[in-house]
């Protein structure tokens, strides 16, 4: 009986243990930042160099998108993108994408090719980057209008998350 | 279809059915005595190393032409790769290494075999029976999970080539191959334990045939892990050779139990005790390196060594399940019978020594278990994310290693049995002031941190009782007769010799390691540690398979050129960061160590890191001193004792 | 007698060096940051401490810790800086709390509870003999 029960003691939560780990993905990490306020930041617009703060959107919802060009799933999403700033166009929502480790030149090139999706903000120092924890491009933050974070997507968007945490924010299609 | 796929397939299948097989006569064997079937099950295992072998033969074809109709070869094969690289690509992914296990692991198999062909111990069946089980675990891998012969259609005209981290250094040919024959070595003490169990035999038979396998497939893991270490030093580029990252762990926890079971098979050789301890740490080893295997190849753990991912994970699961199920039930059913012929008389004698060096070793491999471990025990139980990361490991196992080192000075001088500690009084203070005099010495030239104090006083400690005992063992007879006539107890000394090497050697580099970065123009200079960096020029050059960017770095030090160090970034197709290459300049005194991290297009300036390791080489060689010890005591006959 | 000299004299000495040792143990605020650099994990290597890892983001990240230890802030201060911005997982070294004592708890039972092992163990084994 107590042998049974060594036995069992070591077995099932070794084997439990692995089982619960395959079904994991190592290098998906929750964002600490969901449900809290989100970080202030002070950034220049690529375009003009005019400066926008966190602040000066407030009241409005916000979707915050980190890129690079020499991501290859940032130019995927980047149709996505396009097509959303034209679908919200007309709606209170705003848009942006902070560059990230990447030059302002780069990004030019890029939208020449590609065309404008939503405004970019450089990052020169990465502060904001940091400030927002993330750990690799492309990653979106969906803000509401009191600044709070609600979601984060970690890797590319997808019209069906856009519509869903879109709705969530308050903002429908026109 | 390429008929190298109907080959690799069909060796495949019939593995799988001679495995079969060949369980089935080991069974039968067993039960009817019967040597007739046994003769058939010894056969079976014969025809899965040919098998075996005409697998890897056809794989290593396919890679060097270049038959991209082959899945594998389309997966880490390309036109441009030189060939020496295309042929050890063979371990460079995963269903390729999995092909190499196979065939090592029938290699394995096939020579047990033919060593104990005329062994009629109860227990020999039961051998061919475990290893032809493990077999054909990995035989369905290949099969279906892991297979590497699948056919591609439409067959690509070329392929991406091996993952780049792998394909830029030699080591790459040398290390898996080490570790692999290392891991799988244990497959055959594993053996021996199970038929030891099940048999209830004396445990003399599992000791006086799984011995040899043991120390030789440590000995291999031993040079496997520091020619990792030596890898991940010479491509990852940042100056340092070892993370605590699961990957290393993997293969660092199987010998810590392996070391543990090396020290305590020699208690049981002379003294017959530990018998059953020695079946579990066996077992154990064998489990910690399927662990490893499981953790490190079905993307279970986050790695720096990324593996692709892939689908084995849950045969794994299932497998290591059985194996452990397995292993538990005979060591609490059967393990009981098991009973040592004599005891302990003493506390202080080296039989009581050995078995506080097997706790220490055990403990510090269940500090790297845990430590590997918690992150998805916390996940688990918590669901929050964590890490457990260099300053636990480091904390916590520096502890053990000082310990271990003061066991393997005073254990030179206990006796067996006695109970005085008259030999330890004799023998010990002359060492001890030694010892005292070479960290004094080694305070005053700079080498003035705790740890490091600590470290340089108990090895020098270990090292002067072991060169003392030779030399009063030397005024009998010469070090080569004495090294004949007990290659056991000296090679160990070669051995432990190494280890010392290492020891401080990881010591004196971790804490004495400066890193800089600079940015530097051409003609530039910067000065670190004495040393005098310029950079010459840029040059940029297109080889087959890859673009190499160089930055050509005039060293000198005290006005005396040193000559040229390149240290180069290289641009494969299949990756978009490039892959560095430093450039080394080693000594045995220190190592000079230069990345080059981001360069000017127009090839004016550089970014570069500039890191002085002390003692890094020591490193190298104590690996190759350790391995040379196990091997002298496993090729040197004892002279009838 | 004189064996107890002797041995007496060594410890001392060992233990005067090992004094001196710790003495110099002052801390310069370049080693203070790159002792930070190994506390804190590069978010978009693996398993790499910032200070390890040659990426853009860690590079940022190192100079924040250096403006930090600069600025006076205290360690528990600029480790809390980057939990709060990627959570806990960026922690290297775990914090000492709840469950996670266990990872010190644990090893320290086992090595204990062996010693007491082996004491029983050996123990016994002279009784028999007695």
């Amino acid at each position: 009986m107590k042998k049974w029960l060594v036995f069992l003691l070591i077995l099932i939560p070794t084997v439990g243990l692995f089982y619960f780990g395959l079904g994991r993905d190592p290098r998906l990490l929750p964002s600490a930042l969901v449900a809290k306020q989100a970080p202030d930041f002070t950034l220049k617009k690529l375009e003009d160099g005019t400066e926008v703060t966190l602040r000066g959107l407030s009241g409005k919802p916000l979707v915050l998108n980190f890129w690079a060009t020499w991501c290859g799933p940032c130019a995927a999403e980047h149709q996505i993108i396009r097509e959303l700033v034209k679908e919200y166009g007309k709606t209170n929502l705003q848009f942006y994408s902070v560059l990230y480790e990447d030059t302002p030149e780069n990004a030019r090139d890029f939208i020449r090719r590609y065309g404008a999706g939503a405004p970019i903000l450089l990052d020169p120092g990465l502060h904001t980057s940091i400030d927002y924890g993330v750990s690799g491009v492309p990653e979106t933050f969906f803000i509401n209008a009191s600044g709070k974070i609600v979601y984060k997507q970690a890797g590319m968007l997808t019209p069906d998350v856009v519509q869903e945490q879109l709705q969530a924010l308050g903002v429908t299609s026109p | 279809m390429s008929p190298i796929i109907y080959l690799g397939n069909s060796c495949i299948g019939l593995a799988i059915a001679l495995s079969l097989f060949g369980m089935i006569f080991f069974y039968v064997a067993r039960q009817i005595q019967s040597e007739g079937a046994a003769a058939f099950g010894r056969a079976s295992l014969y025809g899965n190393f040919i098998l075996m072998t005409i697998a890897n033969y056809a794989m290593i074809y396919a890679l060097l032409t270049n038959d991209f109709a082959v899945s594998y070869v389309a997966h880490v094969g390309s036109r441009e790769t030189p060939r020496w690289i295309s042929a050890i690509s063979l371990w460079s992914s995963l269903e390729g290494s999995i092909l190499f296990w196979g065939w090592l692991l029938s290699a394995y198999a096939a020579v047990c075999t033919y060593v104990y062909r005329a062994d009629r111990a109860s227990l020999m069946p039961w051998v061919g029976f475990t290893l032809l089980f493990v077999q054909l675990f990995f035989f369905i891998l290949l099969a279906l999970p892991a297979s590497p012969f699948q056919a591609v259609f439409p067959v690509p005209a070329n392929g991406p080539g091996p993952n780049p981290l792998l394909q830029n250094h030699w080591l790459m040919a040398v290390h898996p191959p080490c570790l692999y024959i290392g891991y799988i070595g244990f497959t055959v003490p594993f053996a021996f334990a199970v038929a030891a169990l099940l048999e209830a035999s004396d445990p003399l038979d599992f000791l006086v045939r799984a011995k040899h396998w043991i120390l030789f497939a440590w000995s291999f893991l031993s040079i496997a892990i520091i020619l990792g270490g030596w890898w991940s030093y010479a491509v990852l580029g940042w100056g340092g050779y070892w993370a605590w990252d699961p990957v290393e762990n993997a293969s660092f926890m199987p010998w810590l139990s392996a070391t543990a079971l090396v020290h305590s098979l020699i208690v049981q050789e002379r003294r017959r005790l530990f018998s059953m301890w020695n079946v579990i740490l066996a077992i154990v080893t064998f489990l910690l390196t399927l662990l490893g295997t499981f953790l490190t190849r079905s993307g279970i753990l986050d790695s720096v060594h990324s593996f692709t991912e892939s689908h084995i994970g849950p045969y794994f699961l299932v497998f290591i399940g059985i194996i452990l199920a397995a292993s538990l039930a005979l060591l609490l059913w059967k393990g009981g019978r098991f009973r040592d012929a004599e005891r302990i008389e003493h506390f202080f004698s080296l039989e009581v020594l050995f078995l506080f060096n097997n706790l220490l070793f055990v403990s510090f491999c269940f500090v790297v278990l845990l430590g590997t471990l918690y992150p998805l025990i916390a996940e688990a139980v918590k669901g929050s994310r964590i890490s457990v990361g260099q300053p636990y490991f480091n904390q916590m196992t520096v502890p053990i290693v000082g310990l271990i080192l003061l066991l393997m000075g005073i254990g030179l001088i206990t006796p067996w049995k006695q109970g005085s500690g008259r030999l330890v009084k004799k023998f010990s203070l002359l060492p001890a002031a030694l010892a005292l005099l070479t960290t004094g010495i080694s305070y005053f030239l700079g080498a003035r941190h705790p740890w490091v104090v600590v470290i340089v006083l108990l090895a020098s400690f270990a090292f002067f009782i072991m060169v003392l005992e030779l030399v009063r063992m030397g005024r009998q007879r010469s070090l080569l007769r004495l090294l004949q006539d007990n290659p056991r107890r000296y090679g160990g000394f070669i051995s432990h010799l190494g280890m010392l090497f290492i020891i401080v050697a990881v010591g004196l580099s971790s804490v004495y390691k400066e890193d800089r970065q600079f940015t530097l123009k051409q003609g530039q200079s910067v000065q670190v540690k004495g040393y005098t960096l310029t950079l010459k020029e840029m040059t940029g050059e297109q080889v087959p398979q890859r673009f190499e960017i160089k930055g050509h770095m005039d060293v000198a030090r005290n006005n005396q050129s040193l000559g040229e160090l390149a240290p180069q970034m290289n641009f494969y197709a299949a990756s978009r960061e490039p892959i560095g290459s430093p450039a080394v300049r080693s000594t045995l005194i220190e190592d000079l160590y230069l990345t080059l991290i981001s360069f000017e297009k127009d090839g004016s300036a550089l970014s570069l890191r500039v890191v002085v390791t002390p003692a890094v080489a020591w490193i190298w060689i104590g690996g190759v001193v350790v391995m040379l010890g196990g091997l002298v005591s496993l090729v040197l006959k004892k002279e009838a004792a | 007698m004189k064996y107890k000299v002797t041995l007496g004299i060594l410890l001392a000495m060992i233990a005067c060096l090992l004094l001196a040792a710790c003495g110099e143990l002052k801390e310069t605020p370049d080693a203070r940051v790159e002792r930070l650099g190994k506390l804190i994990r590069c978010p978009v290597c693996r398993g790499v401490p910032i200070g390890d890892s040659p990426s853009e983001l860690s590079k940022q990240m190192m100079t924040m810790v250096n403006e930090q230890v600069a600025a006076g802030k205290s360690d528990d201060e600029i480790l809390f800086y980057f939990e709060q911005r990627y959570g806990e997982w960026a922690l290297l070294d775990p914090k000492p709390e709840g469950m996670n004592l266990l990872i010190w708890v644990l090893p320290l039972c086992f090595a204990l509870g062996g010693a007491g092992f082996i004491v029983a163990y050996v123990r016994k084994g002279k009784e028999r003999q007695d």
